[in-house]
Formats: structure tokens, C-alpha cells, sequence
């Protein structure tokens, strides 16, 4: 029974949260940007203070009867920026992420000395844990170094971020049963209402929906808000499984996002903690900075990366923050505008990644990047078309996709073809599969009709709208797919041998 | 992974696991640390659905010389301290319990626990303060003199409402709870070339 235990928390620790060096880095970038556009510079205000205002919470600020003055906050905001600016390239990522994590440590304990902590301790937590899962190992300079030296892939580590996944539930664990003990369940309270009540009335920030939603009377229809406690409390449940979290994390996007509009409330700090967690290979993301690469590699010199930090270090500390500036211009608050795209895009991309691993709208598989690479498709800017090559219907979208693609993004080959089986085979579909149409891109294999809105929407300009329709269930296009392909001979007409590229199309034929 | 290097990973969840117990404790009887492995609590269950739900405001007069006021919100009084803080530090310094002025404030709010630590002796110190508007008087002038430059401020009076939201969704009209007048110092009244208008 204890080995069983043991081997069930050693599977879950060592295993369930591996990722490729490829999302952790996006994730990195992410982090790094939230940071310098949301949250830096910070504790400035802290020297106008009066000395009667400081009332520091247990903690390093409690070892002291006032703040450090003026000076020390700059210093603590030029590391700030610096490590910042570090992280997005990856220059020197572990001392950067550490660094900043310890600065951002320090500062908040006197930045929160002042009646109010904001709860933004993952914002600490996941550089640290970033870290030591690698997530400097690719597209970064510090990748770059290790490319021209070694040819050693870039090893990943699980553990850090299942620790991350277990402080993350706990916090939120804490925090639902906090409102389930002062009765958030019990019907004859409303909780979130009296909250909103709050917002709206006495605070004088920007408020969406808060008003409006006040002009429905008090009952039991606004239970339902106070359940989300139960959400909280579900994360514990929820991090058995990599998948879970995702769907979990997913649902708590679209949750912020409605307490940004409705409460005023948005944590766009938990949101970098939140993508360490999903597979952002072969996403729009990842396309763009891997096509960056090239460019990356030239900057081996820690100049650029360095000079650049300083110089947003000199303006952030001179100027401030030029987002919330304009913010302020504006009459809008910042910290609560300046945040709201990011939680937007979090809550975007939560219903999309929740959609993609129900299946119900994207429905793929994956495939090893070993099989890729034998297939030359490791670099993953070029999509590859696995197609019938006698259907008169396959070759006519295909000449379709080569004229209307200017890019010169996608590759074909066809199903009978030496690559094609390699391929389908390796993907897990059967010998003498010709049943779909297959498009292999980022690591996985979509087939059917979301394969042709893939391969479509991959025509940039657009042609990207053809995406929109990937809003329908995969099961009822997929319907409409099946009834033109049992009868795509009798219809568009059948070839009696497989297709052979031109001289001009050679290069886009596997 | 060999098996020594599980060794730490395991610990650290050990750690982990252990941690929350200790901080759970903490944070009810020391209140909240920073940093901790929490996040916002919202303990209070709200108002019974047919209670009206009362709720304060603060209102911040500033009175020039010549006896012209200005009338000015917490925010703007605050606005150079960041939004999640900034109407917290408002309410802790300038709440109802803390206008009373020093003379009269012979009584502390609340017992304050010992510690040895300075800055948690110096929190609790504060917190049970009741004149503490009246220690902010220093800030208050050099607030006016950055809002109403080249005017001169002679007091600042907080005043907080107080309005009902009723389970219809109906406000009532504010009423006043509390009301303090702080003198500001000399420093703060020096401004040049007073241009006020009533």
C-alpha cells in the first residue's frame, strides 16, 4: 500500500508536468513581458509616505520601524527591469530569474507595509520555479550559447513545476475554504453581492458591469456567485492531473475576466504562473518566435539585452511606466486597465485550449518529434499536407493551397508516399489510410475537416478567417467532411495513378 | 533521474504539504504574513438576501484661506499610492476610529500584543491609535500644496457617509457618521499668491 502511494506521488511529481523547453520558454517571455508592462516600476510612492502610515505585516518589513528611503527603491526597480529584460531573452535566465523573484520579494514587503497586501505571490513563485524546470533553455541566448557548444538537447524538469501546480492549488485551496467556513454557501447570505455593493459604492474605479448588475434585486438567483468558492477548492482535486489543471486554469481565465469587469478585481499576476502549465508548441506563439531564431542566434553578445535593460531601467525609474501614463491621460487606472488585454487574451485562449483538449472543436494527436525530424519536418514554420494522391478532389485543393499559398508555408506530400505512410503510421492511423485528408503541424496530427480550416487559415491574410469556423463542433463538420469523402471518386473523379509534383512544385513535395 | 537526486524534489513537497497547517495558523491568530501562499480570502459571508447593506465613504475637505473649501475623494487625496492600496491606507489613517484629536484621544482602540519585534510593535502601536489622522497632518499639507498649488490650505475636515443599498437595489441618501478637522501645519499653508474662490 505504501509503495503504492509512493510510486502514485512519484509519477505525479517526476512525470505528469513535463513539458518541452519549447512551451516553458514562451512562457518565460510571458512572464517577463507581464512584469515589465503590469508591474514594474513599483514602491516608488513609498518615500512620500508619512512615517505614521507604515504598518508592516509579519515579515522582512516587520524588522524595521520605517522604509528604506528614496534610493534603495530605484536600485530595487533598475535590478528589477534589468532581470526583466534578461528573462525575455534568456540571457543568463537562472541568476535573472532568481534575482528577480528575490527582488520582487523584498520590495513588496515594503510596498505591502501599508494597510493593503496585494496577493501576488506567484508572481514571485514562478520564476523560481521557471528556473528550475529550464525555461532559459530555448529561444534564448543562453540556448543559443549551448547550441554553438554542444549538441546536447535541452532537458526539462518536471518536479519544479508540480510544486508550482501544488502551491498554486493550496493558495487557492486556503482561499475557498476560508469563504466556505464564513458561510459564501449558506442561502440566506449573499456574499458576492455585498462585495460588489462595496465596489461599486464605495470605491471610485472603473466599473464595467458592477452597476448594472446591482439593479437586480437581492435573492437567490445571486447564489450561484458565492459558489465559486467551490472553484477554489476544486484545485486540489484538479492538479492529479496535467489536463485537469489546464481545463481548471482555463475555466479560472474566463473567471478573472469577469471579476475585472464586474468587481474591478483582476490577478494578472497568476496569469504567468497559469501558462507554464500548457503546450504552447506549434501555436501562433511559438511560429513567431521560433522565426525569430536566426536573429536571436546573432545576438550572442549579452550587450544588447544589457544595454536594452539599462535604458528601460533609466526610463521606468525617470518616468514611470509609459503604458500607465498613458493610462492615467486618459482618466482610466492603470492597474487596472493596463492589466485588462492580458486577462482578455487569458481568457481567449483559456476557452480555446479548453475546447482543444475536450476534443470538441479540435479534436489531434500527437506525434514524436523523432519521427519530425526523420521526415525533415522539424522545423515547424512548414505545416505538411498529408493528402490522397488519385482523388481528383485531394489534388484540386492541393493546387488550390500551392497557388493561393504565398508564403510558401505549407508542404504536401501524399498518402501512398514513402513519408506519408512513415507518417500516418507513426501517428497511430491504420496501413492504407485514405479515409481523411491529414495535416501534421507543431507536434501533432489533425485530420478531417479541421485539417483543411488549418491548412486554409495557414494562407495568412484573410484566409485566416476560415478559422471562425472551427467555432462549430468538430462532430457536426465533421459530418458534412465525411459525406464528401465516401463520395469524392464519384463526385470529383479518381486518378489511376498517384499524383507526381512538377518541376516547379518539387520543392513543396516531400 | 537517478534515485538521489528525488531526494530534494520530495523534500520541498514535504515542505510544501507541511507549510500550509503552519501558515494557516498565523494567519488567524498573527494575521496575514507577506510573503505568503494565499490568495484573497473574503472571509465575510455578505448581509442576510432582506438586510440592507450599508456602506461608507470618505470625503475630504480642504479649507483655504479667505474660508473658501474644496471637496476632494479619497482617491485624488491618495492618488500617488497604487489602486490596490491606496483606499486601504485611506481607511486605516483617516477611518471613524481614528479622527479622534489627540487631546481627547485618552483611550486606545483595542488591547495591542507585545512583540519584540519592532516593526510589529510599531503596527500594533499604530493600528490602536486613535488620533492617528492627526499624525498624517504633515502629509495632508503637502498633498493640498501638490493639488491645489499656490493656494493656501488651513485644515483638511474628513467626513465619512454613510448610504444603505437595499436588497431592491434602492441607495439611500448619504448620511454623515463621523467628521474630524485637522489643522494643517505652517509648512503646509505657505503656498504664494492664494487665488481661492468660493
Amino acid at each position: 500500500m505504501g509503495r503504492t502511494i509512493q510510486h502514485a506521488v512519484d509519477r505525479w511529481l517526476f512525470d505528469e508536468f513535463s513539458r518541452d523547453a519549447r512551451s516553458l520558454a514562451i512562457a518565460r517571455m510571458i512572464y517577463a513581458l507581464i512584469v515589465l508592462v503590469c508591474a514594474l516600476p513599483r514602491w516608488l510612492w513609498i518615500g512620500a509616505m508619512p512615517p505614521s502610515f507604515f504598518v508592516p505585516p509579519l515579515g522582512l518589513a516587520s524588522f524595521v520601524s520605517h522604509p528604506p528611503a528614496e534610493p534603495f527603491f530605484i536600485l530595487l526597480n533598475a535590478v528589477a527591469v534589468i532581470s526583466a529584460v534578461a528573462l525575455v531573452f534568456g540571457w543568463c535566465g537562472t541568476l535573472a530569474s532568481f534575482t528577480l523573484a528575490f527582488v520582487l520579494g523584498i520590495g513588496n514587503s515594503f510596498g505591502y507595509a501599508f494597510g493593503k497586501i496585494d496577493h501576488d505571490v506567484l508572481l514571485i513563485v514562478t520564476p523560481i520555479a521557471g528556473a528550475l524546470a529550464g525555461w532559459s533553455a530555448e529561444y534564448s541566448l543562453d540556448g543559443a550559447r549551448r547550441d554553438h557548444n554542444t549538441a546536447v538537447e535541452p532537458v526539462t524538469t518536471a518536479w519544479p513545476l508540480a510544486l508550482l501546480a501544488l502551491v498554486l492549488a493550496l493558495s487557492m485551496f486556503v482561499t475557498g475554504v476560508e469563504k466556505l467556513t464564513g458561510g459564501w454557501l449558506d442561502p440566506s447570505r449573499l456574499a458576492f453581492r455585498s462585495i460588489l455593493v462595496g465596489s461599486v459604492y464605495s470605491e471610485t474605479r472603473a466599473n464595467l458591469l458592477g452597476a448594472l448588475m446591482l439593479r437586480v434585486p437581492a435573492g437567490w438567483w445571486w447564489e450561484p456567485f458565492d459558489w465559486a468558492a467551490v472553484l477554489e477548492c476544486s484545485f486540489l482535486v484538479c492538479i492529479w492531473r496535467a489536463s485537469w489543471l489546464r481545463s481548471i486554469l482555463a475555466v479560472t481565465c474566463v473567471f478573472h475576466l469577469l471579476n475585472a469587469a464586474i468587481l474591478n478585481l483582476s490577478f494578472p499576476w497568476n496569469l504567468p504562473a497559469y501558462v507554464m502549465f500548457f503546450d504552447w508548441r506549434g501555436s501562433a506563439l511559438d511560429r513567431s518566435v521560433h522565426s525569430m531564431g536566426p536573429m536571436i542566434r546573432r545576438i550572442t553578445n549579452a550587450f544588447y539585452p544589457l544595454a536594452l535593460g539599462i535604458l528601460l531601467a533609466v526610463l521606468y525609474v525617470t518616468f514611470g511606466n509609459p503604458l500607465s501614463r498613458a493610462a492615467s491621460g486618459i482618466g482610466l487606472e492603470p492597474s487596472w486597465l493596463v492589466p485588462l488585454p492580458f486577462i482578455v487574451v487569458a481568457a481567449a485562449l483559456g476557452i480555446h485550449w479548453h475546447l482543444s483538449e475536450s476534443g470538441w472543436f479540435v479534436q489531434r494527436r500527437p506525434i514524436a518529434s523523432s519521427v519530425l525530424e526523420g521526415a525533415a519536418l522539424s522545423d515547424r514554420q512548414h505545416p505538411l499536407i498529408v493528402f490522397d494522391g488519385v482523388c481528383g478532389l485531394c489534388n484540386t485543393s492541393v493546387d488550390f493551397l500551392l497557388r493561393h499559398d504565398r508564403g510558401r508555408r505549407l508542404l504536401f506530400t501524399p498518402l501512398q508516399s514513402e513519408t506519408g505512410v512513415h507518417l500516418l503510421r507513426a501517428a497511430g492511423l491504420p496501413d492504407g489510410f485514405t479515409e481523411s485528408i491529414v495535416m501534421v503541424d507543431g507536434g501533432f496530427v489533425y485530420e478531417r475537416s479541421t485539417a483543411i480550416l488549418r491548412a486554409i487559415g495557414r494562407l495568412g491574410g484573410m484566409w485566416r478567417l476560415a478559422s471562425l469556423l472551427m467555432f462549430i463542433p468538430a462532430v457536426l463538420r465533421d459530418l458534412a467532411y465525411d459525406v464528401v469523402a465516401q463520395h469524392r471518386y464519384a463526385w470529383f473523379g479518381q486518378r489511376s495513378t498517384c499524383r507526381v509534383p512538377t518541376a516547379e512544385e518539387r520543392a513543396r513535395f516531400l | 533521474m537517478s534515485p538521489p537526486r528525488r531526494v530534494l524534489p520530495r523534500l520541498l513537497l514535504l515542505a510544501v504539504v507541511c507549510w500550509f497547517p503552519v501558515q494557516y495558523r498565523i494567519v488567524h491568530t498573527r494575521g496575514e504574513p507577506y510573503p505568503a501562499l494565499i490568495m484573497p480570502p473574503f472571509p465575510n459571508a455578505g448581509v442576510r438576501i432582506q438586510d440592507d447593506i450599508a456602506v461608507r465613504t470618505p470625503e475630504f475637505v480642504v479649507r483655504f484661506s479667505q474660508g473658501a473649501e474644496a471637496s476632494v475623494s479619497a482617491s485624488t487625496v491618495a492618488n500617488h499610492i497604487p489602486e490596490p492600496a491606496r483606499l486601504k491606507a485611506v481607511s486605516d489613517n483617516f477611518g471613524p476610529d481614528q479622527l479622534h484629536p489627540p487631546e481627547a484621544a485618552a483611550r486606545v482602540l483595542q488591547a495591542s500584543p507585545a512583540s519584540a519585534v519592532p516593526g510589529r510593535a510599531l503596527m500594533w502601536a499604530r493600528l490602536a491609535d486613535p488620533s492617528r489622522a492627526f499624525k498624517a497632518r504633515d502629509w495632508l499639507a503637502a498633498r493640498c500644496g501638490e493639488l491645489f498649488p499656490g493656494r493656501r490650505a488651513l485644515s483638511v475636515t474628513v467626513r465619512w457617509h454613510e448610504r444603505t443599498v437595499q436588497p431592491s437595489g434602492a441607495v439611500s441618501e448619504p448620511r454623515l457618521v463621523a467628521e474630524a478637522t485637522i489643522p494643517l501645519p505652517e509648512a503646509g499653508r505657505s503656498g504664494a499668491n492664494d487665488s481661492t474662490r468660493r
